[in-house]
């Protein structure tokens, strides 16, 4: 699997930007509206599409959009007994992507500074995980803790690590033998060398893994609780999907979108610009 | 500026750094054999030779990165893995830290080693040793809004700023162009006359040698012996370039590699 983490990553060896690109052109006005009427219009055409539909066919083949999105306000704040499922889900997905990324940082630790266990935990290990069939975790999770936070966390864990130790082993390849011995020569104290040197080098792909592992898990929670859990947002999409309520079942996987969307932009964007603004600082200042 | 004229080549400074048969070897292939020499308090000592031969080795021994096979070495009157307190490097390449700007990449050794007081007085020593090499405006900058040279200046400060007895310097003007290397060079040669540190200095360039050095060693290739000790007493800065006199030792020091005009700084873009 290869998955491009940090697009025009630092190379943070030499300190220069080695695959800076060439600066984007310059676009006109025109190009710039026309972007955005694309951008805005389509999914507006395809809501308008789509409500169409909806009166002419039955609501469980398309529901009516006004209707899916009423739910999903109710999904998000509107009525305690649904959002309850929502935060529900969140909190095992926040769960999930911190232990997952703990999980991860410890094993590519070990397989970087236990040579002798590298090729247990590479070669084995990480393809292992990396080719394990989610569903089979899902399932596997169910029948170990049977219905329960425990079996989803357990599943989405299992399925999202591989991301996070593919991420976060990337990082300490790259991390280079000069700059390690630079910081040797100015000290003995490998405390010192971690902290001023190793976390910070790391730091974006810790934070890459983060928020690779977010939304993935989040896509895996809907599959861990259709089998391992009696609340949560993928449980009232299994029970919509029975009781052939699509309102309730667009209207959770709307939900999830939009929780996706909001953290991605809203926190995971930002502290990422902060963390590479170095590079930006760098590119400006020539 | 110190004018460092006359080399004591017979008086009775006890040397800083003494290598004394020292010999080195990767499982079978042997890089140092039995190899002596000394470096005096203040002096500008190059370890002259081919690419690949001993020389950045030695730098290591000295600075107790690696041990040796066998022999002795002592630094500032202690062993190396102890005496790792008095010196710092600098490399071929700057090796900074991309995510700090450059006045934060100065203080870097200084916080790595847990010197040169609290953050403040870290701060004021790094800006010091920035306008020291004429880097005082760069202080905010990132180091890859920097040239080469630039990037090399801010490791020759951060480098300085420890205040250390010796600086070890491993081919640092091999990687830039050449007039940014001719700048360097001369601006490294101010900045040891103005700080008085004792410099080993590690490069296979001729004229580099001759232009900055007090004495010359000359290494063999691998496996390497020390061909020759050379002093350089002649006054700074020098014309290395044209003066007739240091010409004629570019030719003699390059007929010791044995390959005349050709091999030593073959790498160099000159000549």
């Amino acid at each position: 699997m290869t998955i491009d983490l940090l697009p025009g990553a630092p190379d943070r060896r030499t300190g220069s930007r080695s695959r800076r690109s060439t600066p984007p052109p310059k676009h006109g006005r025109a190009w710039r509206a026309s972007r955005l009427t694309l951008m805005n219009g389509a999914p507006v055409l395809l809501i308008i599409g789509w409500w169409v539909a909806s009166r002419y066919q039955p609501a469980y083949i398309v529901p009516d959009p006004l209707a899916v999105l009423h739910r999903t306000w109710d999904l998000l704040a509107g009525d305690r007994a649904l959002f309850a499922n929502t935060y529900i889900s969140f909190a095992r997905v926040g769960i999930s992507v911190l232990i997952a990324v703990a999980l991860g940082t410890a094993i590519a630790l070990t397989a970087k500074y236990v040579t002798v266990l590298e090729g247990l935990l590479v070669d084995r290990l990480m393809v292992f995980v990396n080719a394990f069939p989610s569903i089979g975790w899902a399932i596997a999770g169910m029948y170990w803790f049977g219905v329960s936070t425990p079996a989803v966390i357990f599943v989405e864990v299992a399925i999202i690590l591989p991301f996070t130790l593919i991420t976060i082993w990337e990082g300490l390849k790259a991390l280079d033998a000069e700059l390690m011995e630079m910081a040797q020569s100015f000290t003995r104290d490998t405390g010192r060398i971690i902290v001023k040197v190793v976390a910070p080098f790391l730091a974006p792909y810790l934070f890459s893994a983060l928020r690779i592992s977010y939304a993935g898990a989040w896509k895996v929670a809907i599959i861990a609780e259709i089998f391992g859990a009696s609340e949560g947002l993928g449980y009232l999409l299994n029970t919509a999907r029975e009781q052939f309520d699509s309102t309730t079942l667009y209207a959770c996987i709307l939900t999830l979108i939009l929780i996706v969307y909001v953290v991605d932009k809203g926190i995971f964007r930002p502290v990422e610009t902060k963390l590479l603004r170095y590079r930006k600082a760098a590119s400006s200042h020539r | 500026m110190r004018q460092p004229t006359t080399v004591p080549t017979e008086s009775g400074t006890a040397p800083i750094i003494e290598l004394s048969d020292v010999t080195t070897a990767f499982g079978q292939e042997k890089v140092l054999d039995e190899v002596s020499f000394d470096v005096r308090p203040g002096e500008f000592l190059c370890l002259l030779g081919p690419s690949g031969c001993g020389k950045s080795t030695s730098l290591r021994l000295i600075g107790g990165l690696l041990p040796p096979t066998s022999g002795h070495i002592e630094v500032a009157g202690q062993p190396p893995e102890a005496a790792w307190t008095e010196l710092t490097y600098v490399f071929q390449q700057p090796r900074l830290l991309p995510w700090r700007t450059v006045l934060a990449n100065v203080m870097l050794g200084m916080e790595l080693r847990g010197t040169g007081g609290d953050r403040t007085r870290r701060q004021a020593r790094a800006a010091a040793q920035l306008e020291l090499v004429g880097l005082a405006e760069a202080a905010g900058k990132y180091p890859g809004a920097l040239s080469g040279g630039e990037r090399q200046r801010v490791a020759i400060a951060r480098a300085l700023a420890l205040d250390p007895q010796v600086i070890l310097m491993d081919e640092p003007l091999s990687a830039l162009d050449v007039s940014t290397k001719q700048r360097l060079r001369a601006e490294i040669q101010n900045v040891w006359a103005y700080t008085g540190k004792t410099v080993v200095f590690v490069t296979h360039d001729i004229s580099e040698a001759l232009f900055l050095a007090d004495r010359i060693i000359v290494f063999s290739g691998k496996p390497t012996r020390i061909l020759r000790e050379f002093a350089v007493s002649h006054p700074r800065p020098r014309e290395v370039d044209s003066d007739p006199v240091f010409l004629a030792m570019h030719t003699e020091l390059r007929e010791l590699f044995g390959v005349p005009d050709a091999s030593a700084d073959a790498e160099g873009p000159r000549q």
